[in-house]
């Protein structure tokens, strides 16, 4: 008798390992394909890049959101998933963060430690994602290697600071004020709409976006298929993202990142309802399918912060309603004079403000973990302005300094005769188009989609 | 070039190469970030020659 206890004692001790290890398992397996999932952001931020260009930038778009992702990833193994550790209290170095030091033995295959390549993975695509989300708005005219630059900063820097203040367990924003961002409205759109938006003060319009009397001209897409299959691309690796978002906890319930109980299923139904509400109200207001989809996207990011706590027909009005705000807000601001070439200061800095600010209208008393205040509307726009400022001041303050040292931007002959000529060993279209730098009309500028003329401005 | 830090799998915890090797982590490490500030560096030299090439050009 005393000899089957041992044994039965034995083999439940055996399963309970063989339990553990599954769950373990199946946690990076859970993470792996999330990051698979969110290249397709990658591969929608390329076609749509692409797509967004005239003919004769497309194949250097192209290149530079490549590099941006090759940049973003290796910077955020040195120094990007260090500060996600290090500074969830501010600006003083945690406790523990020295794990996450590009020469710590967790940083590479260690057999005791089957999570952090998975985690540091699914962040350094949030981290690649938030610096392509500039990278679409600056086409045609900006430096690459001072976007490179400023892609690392961003995607390397910033919005992980943001992540680790508020999107993070520990992070003074959640533990102190009960800053709610499930989705990461705040900290990936919201900041990255903020960087773009004060580079693009710098950086300045296309030649020939705008008249002498200020009114602005449709540099149109070269092919708005590929743009909105690009859109569609994005929305597909928006579910690795989400999923990214949330905590998988071997062998309890999932929690969101700042802690609290959340089921995958919350994502679900939220994240569908608000793409459905988006691209409704895109369609309500501009019947375009390139806003559309951009709507379609900005639903997603007006629900993301309360993606696990909406009752699903709430999170569908609310991305119906921004779905047909943001386009205004687009217009907006290339009326004011900032050429935007995708939208993303409104989809995403604004989408992302959205998120933030309604968890506070609509979502407030939520409990929070471990002592923390309840959701509150102080709490998330103190969020939004926190990551507002953090992308805005450094974008602007570091394009300024590129600007005034003739760093910023391509010189006037090589934004009139075309990236790709300059920068670009091989032609997108080789056949059946006619290269644009071969044309030298005086054109002020109306329609300069395709291989149309270049206007002298 | 041996550059494994175990000799058996039982108990093994980091075992990337040169895991035992301080030296030669940081090496890697200083390495491979001198070379993207090298790349930048030399795609900002190379930009502006080519810019200035095409100014000249007209």
């Amino acid at each position: 008798m005393q000899q089957q206890l041992v044994e039965l004692g034995q083999k439940v001790a055996e399963l309970q390992a063989a339990t553990k290890m599954s769950d373990t398992i199946n946690m990076e397996i859970f993470y792996w394909w999330c990051t698979a999932l969110m290249i397709t952001i990658h591969a929608g931020f390329l076609a749509y890049e692409m797509g967004a260009s005239r003919a004769k930038n497309v194949l250097a778009s192209a290149i530079k959101n490549l590099l941006a992702f090759a940049f973003v990833c290796p910077t955020f193994f040195f120094f990007g998933w260090w500060i996600y550790n290090a500074f969830p209290g501010g600006l003083t170095i945690a406790d523990g963060a020295s794990a996450s030091l590009p020469w710590s033995l967790n940083m590479g295959p260690n057999l005791s430690d089957n999570a952090t390549g998975v985690f540091w993975a699914a962040f350094a695509l949030f981290a690649a994602t938030t610096a392509s989300i500039l990278s679409g708005a600056v086409i045609e005219r900006i430096r690459l290697t001072a976007f490179l630059v400023l892609a690392i900063v961003l995607g390397s820097v910033l919005w992980i600071l943001a992540a680790a203040w508020g999107w993070n367990p520990s992070g003074w924003l959640t533990t102190k004020f009960g800053f709610h961002d499930a989705g990461a409205a705040g900290c990936v759109h919201l900041i990255a709409g903020a960087f773009t938006l004060g580079v693009l003060l710098n950086l300045g319009p296309r030649i020939g976006k705008y008249n002498a009397d200020g009114s602005p001209n449709a540099l149109k897409a070269h092919s708005v298929p590929l743009l909105v299959v690009g859109l569609m691309l994005i929305i597909v690796g928006f579910f690795g993202f989400l999923g990214g978002c949330i905590i998988y906890n071997p062998g309890g319930q999932w929690t969101n990142i700042m802690g609290q109980p959340a089921t995958l299923s919350s994502f679900a139904f939220n994240t569908l309802m608000g793409f459905a509400g988006g691209i409704i109200g895109g369609w309500i207001k501009t019947r375009d399918p390139f806003w559309m989809m951009s709507c379609g996207l900005v639903g997603i990011i007006s629900v993301a912060s309360g993606l696990d706590l909406w009752y699903p027909p709430l999170a569908f009005m609310i991305a119906t309603v921004t779905g047909i705000v943001v386009p205004m807000i687009a217009t907006w601001i290339e009326k004011i004079g900032i050429d935007d070439a995708v939208g993303a200061v409104a989809v995403h800095g604004c989408g992302g403000a959205i998120g933030v600010l309604v968890v506070g209208v609509f979502a407030a008393g939520y409990p929070n973990v471990n002592g923390a205040p309840p959701i509150n509307f102080f709490g998330q726009f103190l969020g939004f302005a926190v990551m507002g400022l953090l992308g805005f001041v450094p974008g602007y303050l570091i394009s300024a300094v590129m600007k005034s040292t003739g760093y910023l931007r391509v010189p006037r002959e090589v934004e009139i005769m075309g990236l790709d000529l300059v920068e670009v060993p091989i032609e997108a279209y080789p056949e059946g188009m006619v290269r644009p730098a071969a044309e030298t009309a005086e054109d002020k500028g109306r329609d300069f989609g395709g291989a149309a003329p270049v206007p002298a401005e | 070039m041996h550059t494994s830090p175990i000799t058996k799998w039982d108990g093994a915890t980091a075992y990337f190469t040169l895991a035992n090797n301080n030296f030669a982590i940081w090496l890697m490490l200083l390495a491979s970030i001198a070379f993207l500030i090298a790349i930048i560096w030399y795609g900002t030299h190379h930009e502006t020659a080519d810019f200035e090439k095409i100014k000249r050009r007209g």
